[in-house]
């Protein structure tokens, strides 16, 4: 995991990605100026293919949000999405597709996309967009704190995909290895409970965030691994699940 | 009269033919109560007949020969687990619904029992009282049954329930009549006969019209996904009609300009070609996602919005490839359209919003519409919505539809207003690939 450095500082690091100069431009613009109008120091990058902005990535740079243009000569948008995922499994940086139409392939929607933008640019969509980006940004820079051979450690909630209880033992599965120590599941999900945090079964508390597919009875997480939904839980996670696409659908 | 209903006692033969007949009706009401209150579509069918008649025989041999009530309760309680078990439920509903059932049985039989002492008529050991407390059975599950706590095929109008409500209730009645007057006993025991007869074809009857009306039902639902697909066609039609009118126009366009290229009158050629651009414009207003079934509707729906003065708004983001069947998105998405439309262009503000998400393989669905103040009625005890459409058979079956395909998918319909706006909400989960399962 290369991107988890810089975490601390106050930026919030964004970059452009599209092979039309002025649109860049334009986005740059209007990024800036909604940084401003929030108060939000915004740092942002300019990339006009997206192997630069790849390579970008792989030399170790963190972004928080990228603004990546689907049509692209050479890779396109949708394969640089996968791999980020997949390749370099990082699965915390938002990506905003942009294209010139609302005609949308199915892999661009396995990368987990945060939200599309159309050309031309709605601002006031930009404007939304960017200040949710923000505020799941805050809500995500909370610290997790756990008790591992007697020394306390934490980590951040936005690199926790979900706990697995067996007996007495939790095992965190997150973005790099798992790690295991002693807890109560309980009183984990009450330690989390104004974070993102679903309790799906006895045994699995996931971070909505980093669902991959949804099912009734079953939910895929971004590692891949299938997790049952209790049968006492399915119709109140239902709920759950409909106030949460109508909060996202309202806000992006 | 005490000299008759002692020699009707006394007449063992008469009493037994009554216990069977009265038994036979009581796990005949107990069978439908299991069918209806389950609702399965496949249980355990060959085993069903051979429970039921050996429950019937069990329960009259031991009720004849050995009459010991606390036997029976016993017999009767591992039978009814045994028929419940039969039903592929959960083990919650299937305890549930033995309680249920014995609960009712126990009530009816002790009301019934304890009517007849308060009256003198015959004490609590006769066995007809337990035809009478069936007669009083097949009222509390008629009652439940209406309150829809059962789901049993389609529903049937008020009138003809209160028809089947009233025989047994009658039943009872008369066979109070029966008890109390001087009629000799071979007459008494033919109509007590008869009446069980009488409620079991009436009861075979109401099921009968229940399964029609399921039927037509159905039928309702066809007619209705053939009228979307109508639609769609209709749409596609218009839309290769507005390109061979395109094609035709282009041509005039472009005589009409080069007449004004030929008189040099530039003026005339920027105001020409604005007006164009302003009409393509227009045109280019429509939804375009790629996904076939999701355009048709929408555009066919929108363009009729338009002609009604709606103002329509999209927000579109879903894969031209959905994995739901192309029929039933149809359906959902034309009835929620047909809907909203009806309501939005009867109101003031003629607004209507349609929201599309996808996210982890599970699609989401919002429209928006305002609707006129007077139309809604909510239902606040049940929640439901009624719409008050002028066709009358056509009344909720919209919504009902889409609930039933909905739930296709492990889905949900929800509904909600505000004083202006009426929300719809869909949510529903691709179906598994089949390497996946």
């Amino acid at each position: 995991m290369n991107g988890r450095r810089n975490r601390g500082d106050e930026m919030f690091h964004i970059i452009i990605c599209d092979d039309d100069e002025s649109f860049c431009s334009k986005l740059e613009e209007s990024v800036l100026r909604t940084g401003k109008a929030l108060n939000e120091k915004f740092d942002v990058g300019v990339f006009y293919s997206a192997e630069k902005f790849y390579e970008y990535l792989q030399a170790g740079n963190h972004v928080d949000l990228v603004f990546l243009d689907i049509d692209f000569p050479g890779k396109n948008g949708v394969e640089i999405g996968a791999l980020i995922r997949n390749e370099r499994e990082d699965e915390s940086i938002m990506i905003v597709y942009i294209s010139s139409k609302i005609e949308y392939a199915i892999e661009l929607f396995q990368n987990r996309p945060f939200n599309f933008l159309e050309k031309p640019l709605d601002t006031s969509k930009l404007e939304r967009t960017l200040q949710e980006a923000l505020e799941l940004s805050n809500r995500t820079k909370q610290k997790f704190d756990y008790i591992l051979s007697k020394k306390q450690h934490s980590i951040w909630c936005r690199d926790i995909l979900y706990f697995r209880s067996e007996g007495r033992k939790v095992e965190l599965v997150n973005t790099g290895e798992p790690l295991i120590f002693y807890d109560h599941l309980s009183s984990i999900e009450e330690r989390l409970q104004n974070s993102d945090f679903l309790r799906i079964h006895q045994s699995y508390l996931i971070n909505l965030l980093y669902v991959k597919v949804w099912k009734y009875d079953w939910i895929q997480m971004a590692d891949g691994e299938w997790l049952p939904v209790s049968k006492i839980h399915q119709s109140k996670i239902r709920e759950i699940h409909v106030e949460y696409m109508k909060g996202k659908q309202e806000r992006v | 009269m005490f000299n008759i209903a002692h020699s009707f006692q006394n007449d063992a033969v008469g009493n037994a033919i009554l216990y069977l007949l009265g038994n036979g009706f009581r796990i005949y009401i107990i069978f439908r109560f299991i069918s209806a209150a389950t609702n399965t579509s496949q249980p355990k069918r060959k085993w069903l007949p051979i429970a039921y008649g050996g429950f019937f025989v069990l329960n009259s041999f031991m009720e004849i020969f050995f009459h010991l009530p606390y036997l029976n309760l016993l017999i009767n309680i591992l039978c009814l687990l045994l028929l419940v078990w039969l039903q592929t439920i959960g083990w919650s509903t299937r305890v549930l619904l033995v309680l249920e059932i014995y609960g009712i049985n126990i009530v009816c039989e002790w009301l019934m029992t304890s009517i007849f002492n308060v009256m003198g008529i015959m004490n609590h050991q006769d066995t007809k009282v337990e035809l009478f407390s069936d007669f009083l059975m097949v009222l509390v599950f008629l009652l439940l049954e209406k309150r829809g706590k059962l789901k049993n095929g389609g529903k049937v109008p008020i009138s003809s329930w209160l028809a089947t409500f009233f025989i047994p209730m009658f039943c009872i009645f008369l066979s109070c009549g029966i008890r109390l007057s001087d009629f000799s006993q071979t007459f008494s025991l033919i109509s007590l006969i008869g009446l069980v007869l009488l409620n079991v074809l009436v009861f075979g009857l109401y099921d009968q019209l229940s399964a029609s009306y399921a039927m037509e039902k159905d039928e309702q639902l066809q007619k209705q996904q053939q009228r979307i697909y109508v639609h769609q066609i209709e749409s596609q039609k218009e839309m290769a009609d507005r390109v061979i009118q395109l094609k035709h126009d282009l041509k005039n366009h472009f005589l009409c300009l080069l007449n004004f290229a030929n008189q040099n009158d530039v003026e005339k050629i920027r105001n020409y070609l604005e007006n164009l651009l302003n009409q393509i414009q227009m045109y280019s207003q429509c939804v375009h996602t790629g996904n076939d079934v999701v355009d048709g509707i929408l555009n066919f729906k929108i363009e009729e919005a338009k002609r009604w003065g709606v103002c329509c708004e999209t927000r579109l983001q879903i894969p031209i490839q959905l994995k739901f069947s192309l029929t039933d998105l149809a359906s959902i998405l034309g009835n929620l359209m047909d809907n909203a439309l009806l309501a939005a262009k009867n109101s003031a503000e003629k607004k209507l919003e349609i929201c599309m998400n996808y996210e982890g393989e599970t699609l989401f669905l919002t429209i928006i519409n305002s609707y006129p103040a007077d139309s809604l009625k909510v239902n606040k005890q049940s929640g439901t919505f009624f719409t008050t459409k002028e066709d009358a058979n056509q009344h909720g079956i919209g919504l009902k539809s889409v609930r039933q395909l909905v739930s296709q998918y492990d889905g949900i319909l929800s509904l909600s207003h505000t004083d202006t706006t009426f929300t719809a909400c869909v949510l529903m989960h691709e179906p598994m690939e089949k390497e996946m399962v």
